[in-house]
C-alpha cells in the first residue's frame, strides 16, 4: 500500500485517523501498532513475522541491558553515560546488532552475495566452485528502514542515550509506525522517547499535518513521476545524445527527489495528524555548495545515523589523518550498499565517499571558493547527477554506457529524434520546467508550511485535488525507496 | 521528563519549527474539514452508490471480497501459514488494483482529466502517445525504436524467454527464426518472413510536428542486422518498410491515425507486393476467382480505446475507413479462416485486421487481400493478443494436418515484437 493510492487515502488513513482519536489515550499506540501493521501486512503478511521478530528482539535486548523484566513494577533507569557496561548488557547489545544486520544481511544481501561469488568464479574461471542455489530471497518491504531503527533503540539504551520501553506495545509502535515505516525518515528512539511517552494533538498541529502532507502528495504526484517518465524514457534508450542523455539524469535527479521528499512530506504530516513531529529529512539539496554539505540537506535521517551509529563508533576523525578517510570510505560505501544489494550501490557510495575525502583533504574553499555561488552549486549538481546515474541503471555497463553518452561517447541512434519529440512534448516538458523551479526557486516544505495563509490553505487543498485526480490517470508508481 | 539526553539537536529543531506554526483557527478548521471531507468522499460515493442499487466496489457481482476465516482455516490446515499468507496478499493486492481501476472517484474524474491532458497537453497515457493532428501512437513502438539494440550481446544475454516485456529482456529472435525456416525447409516448405513496421518508424514526422520531412523510416538499430542476418542465412524476407515509406511520404496513409495498425491502403498495397513476390519463388498452382468491393467501415481504434477518454465523448475512437472487401463470384464472402490454401499465413493483429462477420461481407483482412491479388486460397492462423509469442506460433504448426498441402508458410509478425516479444527458440520436432 502506498500513500499515493486511493486504497490508502480513501479507506485506510480515515479509518486509522478514526480509529486513532476514538481509541482513549492509553489505547492509542495499540490501535496504532495494529493499523501499522495492516498497512505493513498489505505488501506480503509473511513479512509480518520479521517485523515482529525485530521489534521483539529489541525490545527484550532494552529489557535485558536495563536489568529489567516486563512484569517488574520498578521504574527503569536509564544507564549512566561513560560507565563500562558489564557483561549482560554488552551481551544484550550483541543480541540486538546481530538479529538486525542478520535479517538485513540474508534478506537484503542473499541474492547479491550468490551472484557475486559466482560472478567472481565465473571470471577467474573456476566454475566448479559456483554455487548452485535455486534460492532467490524476496526483499522485505522497508527492512533497511526498520531494522536501523529498531537497532537505533538498543543502540541508544547500552549508550545510556534513552531509557529503555517496559511496554511492548509502546516499542512496537515505534517501530512499526506506519507514516515512516517503509521508506523514513529513520526515526531514532532517542528522538520520540519523550513523544511516545507524552505527545499533543492540536488543531494547528494537523493543520499543519494537511498541508505538508498535501505538499508530499504534489510533490510525489505532479512533479517526482513525470520526471521519471522523462528518466525511464532515455536511460530504457540504446543510444540517446549527448543532451538527451543529461536531460534524462536531470530528470531522474528531479525524480528522486520529488518522490523521496515527497513521501518524507508525507510522512512528516501524517505524523503531526497522530501528534508525532519527526525531524526534517530533506533541506533543499540541490542548493548545495559541495558534497560535504549535499550529505547535510540529503536524506539526513540516514547521514547523521551512519554518522553518529557507525562513522563516530569506528573512531571518526579522532583516529588520525588516515583512519579518518577509511571511515569516511567505509561508513559511504556501507550507505552506498545500505540502498540496494548491486555493484552500482557500492560504486554510488565510493564515489561520494571519494569526493568527500577529497573536499576533506583539498579544503571546500580552495577547491570552490574561487567560483561563484551558481557555480558552485551547478558543480556540485553535476557531480551528484553522475553519481545518479549508478543509482539509476540496471547495472554496471549499462551505467557506464550512459555515462559515455553523457559525455559524447558513441552516436546517437537514428530514432534519437523520437526521444526528443517525447520529452519536449508539453506535459513533460512544463513538468520539468515546474520541477527545476521548485527545486531552485520556490521555498522548501518547513518553510512554507510555517505560516498557513487563506491563500496558502487554498493552495495546499487545491494541489491534494488535483493531485488525487491525476493519481486516476496514473500507473501505479511505487515510492522509489520503497525498494530499499 | 527526558528519556533521552543524546544529540536531540535535530529533534528539538523540528519541535521547535512545528510551535512555530501559525495558522488562524478558522484556517485550520478549514484545512482540517475539508481534508477530512476528501478522505471519506471516497468511501462515501461507494456507499452512496450502494444504496441506489448501482453495482460498484461494495455491491454486485463486482464487489470486492475478501477470503473468509473459513476459508483460510482451510488453507491454513491444507498447506500452512505461508501459504494463507500467499492467499491474504494476492486479495489485497487485487483489491488496491481494483480501488485504483474502478472506484466511484477514479471513474468520474479519470474520463474528463485525461481529455484535458490529451486536448491541452497533447499527453496521452503509458500506452498511447499523442502526436500532430491527432495522430495516435502506441508506446511499445516508441520503446522498440529507440530501445537498445534488439541483437546486442549484453540485451540478449539478459533474455529471460519468460514473456519479457522490456527491450533489455528480449532473447534474440534470430535463432527461433532459422529453426523454424530449417525445420520448413526439411519439409519441403518455403518459408518468407514479412516483418511489419512500426506506425512510429514509417509516420515519424506525425510525433515529432512535420518540422521535418522525408528520409527513410526508423527502425530499432538491430533491425537491419536481423534481416540480413536471415537473408545471408537464406531465409526469404519480404520486408513492405520502403513500399509504406514511400506511401507515407506521398501522403497515402499506410497506417490509420487512431489505431496502431495499418490502413487498408497499406494492407492492400502490401499484399499485392508479396503475392508478386510469392509468385516469383514459389510454384502456388492453386487458383481461385476473387472479386473485390469498396465499402465505407468504421473501425473501433485500439489506440483511442487505450487514451481512455469516455467513450461517448470520445474523438478519437472510431476511425472511418474505406476498404476492400474479398468475395467469391456471385458476391459470397470470401473467408480467410477456412483453412485451405498452398499460403499459409501465421500471423498477429497486422494479419488479423478487417476480419468481418458473413453478414458484413467478404474479410478485408492481409489473407483475403493476399488471396485477392494470388487470385488463390490463403489460409490464415492468426491471434491478437500474445501474437508475439513464437514458441505458440510453431505450437499452431505443430497441430495435425496444418501443414498439409501448403507450399509456403508466410510469417508476419510486428516489428516491435523483435524487441518486445518472446522469442524462445522453439522446434517443430512433431511429425506431420
Amino acid at each position: 500500500m502506498v500513500f499515493s493510492s486511493q486504497l490508502f487515502l480513501f479507506w485506510f488513513l480515515p479509518a486509522a485517523l478514526v480509529g486513532y482519536y476514538l481509541a482513549p489515550r492509553r489505547l492509542k499506540h495499540l490501535v496504532l501498532t495494529i493499523f501499522s501493521y495492516v498497512f505493513y501486512g498489505w505488501a506480503n503478511p509473511a513479512f509480518l513475522i520479521l517485523l515482529l521478530a525485530s521489534t521483539l528482539i529489541d525490545w527484550i535486548a532494552g529489557l535485558v541491558m536495563a536489568g529489567t523484566t516486563p512484569w517488574s513494577r520498578t521504574p527503569i533507569e536509564i544507564l549512566p553515560k561513560g560507565v563500562r557496561r558489564n557483561r549482560r548488557e554488552r551481551l544484550a547489545l550483541l543480541l540486538s546488532v546481530t538479529s538486525n544486520l542478520s535479517l538485513l544481511g540474508f534478506f537484503k544481501y542473499f541474492n547479491f552475495a550468490v551472484d557475486s561469488w559466482n560472478g567472481i568464479a565465473s571470471v577467474i574461471g573456476v566454475d566448479a566452485a559456483t554455487l548452485d542455489i535455486a534460492l532467490r530471497v524476496t526483499l522485505p518491504l522497508g527492512i533497511s528502514f526498520y531494522t536501523f531503527q529498531s537497532m537505533s533503540y538498543a543502540i541508544d539504551v547500552y549508550r545510556g542515550d534513552a531509557k529503555a520501553l517496559r511496554n511492548f506495545i509502546d516499542f512496537a509502535c515505534f517501530v512499526s509506525m506506519f507514516p515512516q515505516l517503509v521508506a523514513g525518515p529513520i526515526i531514532r528512539f532517542s528522538e520520540v522517547a519523550d513523544q511516545l511517552a507524552n505527545r499533543t494533538h492540536t488543531l494547528a498541529k494537523f493543520a499543519r499535518g494537511v498541508a505538508f502532507f498535501s505538499v508530499g502528495m504534489a510533490k510525489k504526484v505532479l512533479l517526482a513521476n513525470p520526471c521519471g517518465q522523462i528518466a525511464d524514457t532515455v536511460f530504457d534508450a540504446g543510444a540517446p545524445g549527448v543532451l538527451q542523455a543529461w536531460h534524462g539524469v536531470v530528470g531522474y535527479a528531479f525524480q528522486i527527489y520529488f518522490d523521496f521528499s515527497g513521501y518524507s512530506d508525507m510522512a512528516i504530516g501524517l505524523g503531526l495528524m497522530l501528534g508525532f513531529v519527526f525531524a526534517r529529512n530533506f533541506d533543499s539539496p540541490y542548493h548545495s555548495q559541495s558534497i560535504t554539505e549535499f550529505w547535510r540537506r540529503w536524506h539526513i535521517s540516514l547521514s547523521t545515523w551512519l554518522r553518529d551509529y557507525l562513522y563516530i563508533p569506528l573512531g571518526g576523525n579522532r583516529k588520525g589523518v588516515r583512519r579518518t578517510y577509511i571511515h569516511l570510505g567505509l561508513t559511504m560505501l556501507l550507505g552506498g550498499l545500505w540502498h540496494g544489494a548491486s555493484w552500482n550501490f557500492v560504486i554510488w557510495g565510493a564515489f561520494h565517499g571519494a569526493l568527500l575525502a577529497i573536499e576533506r583533504a583539498v579544503g571546500v574553499d580552495r577547491l570552490y571558493g574561487w567560483m561563484p555561488r551558481a557555480m558552485r552549486v551547478a558543480t556540485t549538481f553535476s557531480l551528484v547527477l553522475v553519481s545518479w546515474v549508478f543509482f539509476r541503471a540496471a547495472d554496471l555497463p549499462a551505467a557506464l554506457a550512459y555515462l559515455g553518452r553523457m559525455f559524447g561517447l558513441g552516436e546517437a541512434a537514428g530514432a534519437a529524434p523520437l526521444l526528443s519529440g517525447l520529452l519536449l512534448g508539453p506535459y513533460l516538458a512544463v513538468s520539468f520546467a515546474i520541477a527545476a523551479f521548485v527545486v531552485w526557486g520556490a521555498q522548501q516544505s518547513w518553510t512554507w508550511t510555517r505560516e498557513l495563509t487563506p491563500l496558502k490553505i487554498v493552495i495546499a487543498l487545491g494541489l491534494l485535488v488535483v493531485a488525487i485526480a491525476a493519481l486516476s490517470t496514473q500507473d501505479y508508481n511505487p515510492f522509489i525507496y520503497y525498494i530499499f | 521528563m527526558s528519556s533521552s539526553t543524546a544529540d536531540t539537536t535535530r529533534e528539538a529543531e523540528a519541535l521547535a519549527e512545528i510551535g512555530r506554526t501559525c495558522v488562524r483557527p478558522v484556517g485550520a478548521h478549514l484545512l482540517t474539514g475539508a481534508f477530512l471531507l476528501l478522505l471519506l468522499s471516497g468511501a462515501a460515493l461507494e456507499l452512496a452508490a450502494a444504496r441506489t442499487g448501482q453495482e460498484n466496489l461494495l455491491r454486485g457481482e463486482g464487489r470486492l471480497v475478501a477470503p473468509s476465516f473459513r476459508e483460510l482455516g482451510n488453507l491454513w490446515r491444507a498447506r500452512g501459514t505461508l501459504a494463507v499468507a500467499g492467499e491474504l496478499r494476492e486479495a489485497g493486492v487485487a483489491a488496491e488494483d481494483r480501488i485504483q481501476r474502478d472506484s466511484r472517484l477514479a471513474a468520474a474524474v479519470r474520463h474528463p482529466l485525461q481529455g484535458l491532458l490529451s486536448r491541452y497537453l497533447r499527453y496521452g497515457n503509458s500506452q498511447v502517445l499523442l502526436g500532430e493532428e491527432q495522430w495516435l501512437f502506441f508506446r511499445d513502438d516508441f520503446d522498440h525504436l529507440t530501445g537498445a539494440p534488439f541483437l546486442a550481446p549484453s540485451v540478449v544475454a539478459r533474455g529471460s524467454g519468460s514473456a519479457p516485456r522490456h527491450p533489455s529482456q528480449a532473447p534474440s529472435p534470430l535463432p527461433a527464426i532459422l529453426g523454424l525456416a530449417a525445420d520448413l525447409q526439411a519439409r519441403g516448405l518455403g518459408f518468407v518472413l514479412v516483418p511489419v513496421p512500426t506506425k512510429l518508424g514509417i509516420a515519424w514526422e506525425r510525433f515529432l510536428g512535420g518540422r521535418e520531412r522525408g528520409g527513410p523510416a526508423l527502425a530499432n538499430p538491430s533491425q537491419a542486422a536481423l534481416l540480413e542476418g536471415l537473408r545471408t542465412a537464406g531465409v526469404e524476407v519480404f520486408d513492405p518498410t520502403p513500399l509504406l515509406r514511400e506511401m507515407e511520404i506521398r501522403g497515402e496513409n499506410p497506417y490509420m491515425r487512431f489505431d496502431s495498425h495499418w490502413s487498408p491502403a497499406g494492407i492492400d498495397r502490401t499484399a499485392a507486393a508479396l503475392a508478386t513476390f510469392l509468385r516469383d519463388r514459389f510454384e502456388l498452382d492453386e487458383a481461385l476467382s476473387l472479386e473485390r468491393e469498396d465499402l465505407a467501415f468504421e473501425r473501433r481504434a485500439d489506440l483511442g480505446d487505450l487514451l481512455g477518454l469516455d467513450p461517448e465523448r470520445n474523438p478519437y475512437l472510431l476511425e472511418p475507413l474505406r476498404i476492400q472487401a474479398v468475395h467469391r463470384p456471385g458476391g459470397r464472402p470470401y473467408s480467410s479462416r477456412s483453412g485451405h490454401g498452398q499460403v499459409l499465413l501465421v500471423g498477429d493483429s497486422f494479419s488479423r485486421l478487417l476480419i468481418r462477420n458473413k453478414r458484413n461481407g467478404g474479410d478485408a483482412n492481409f489473407a483475403a487481400e493476399l488471396a485477392f491479388h494470388l487470385q488463390a486460397p490463403v489460409a490464415m492462423r492468426a491471434e491478437n493478443d500474445a501474437g508475439d509469442s513464437f514458441a505458440r506460433r510453431v505450437g499452431w504448426l505443430r497441430q495435425p494436418h496444418q501443414l498439409d498441402g501448403r507450399r509456403v508458410v508466410v510469417l508476419e509478425v510486428a516489428e516491435r515484437s523483435f524487441s518486445l516479444g518472446d522469442w524462445t527458440s522453439e522446434r517443430l520436432t512433431t511429425a506431420q
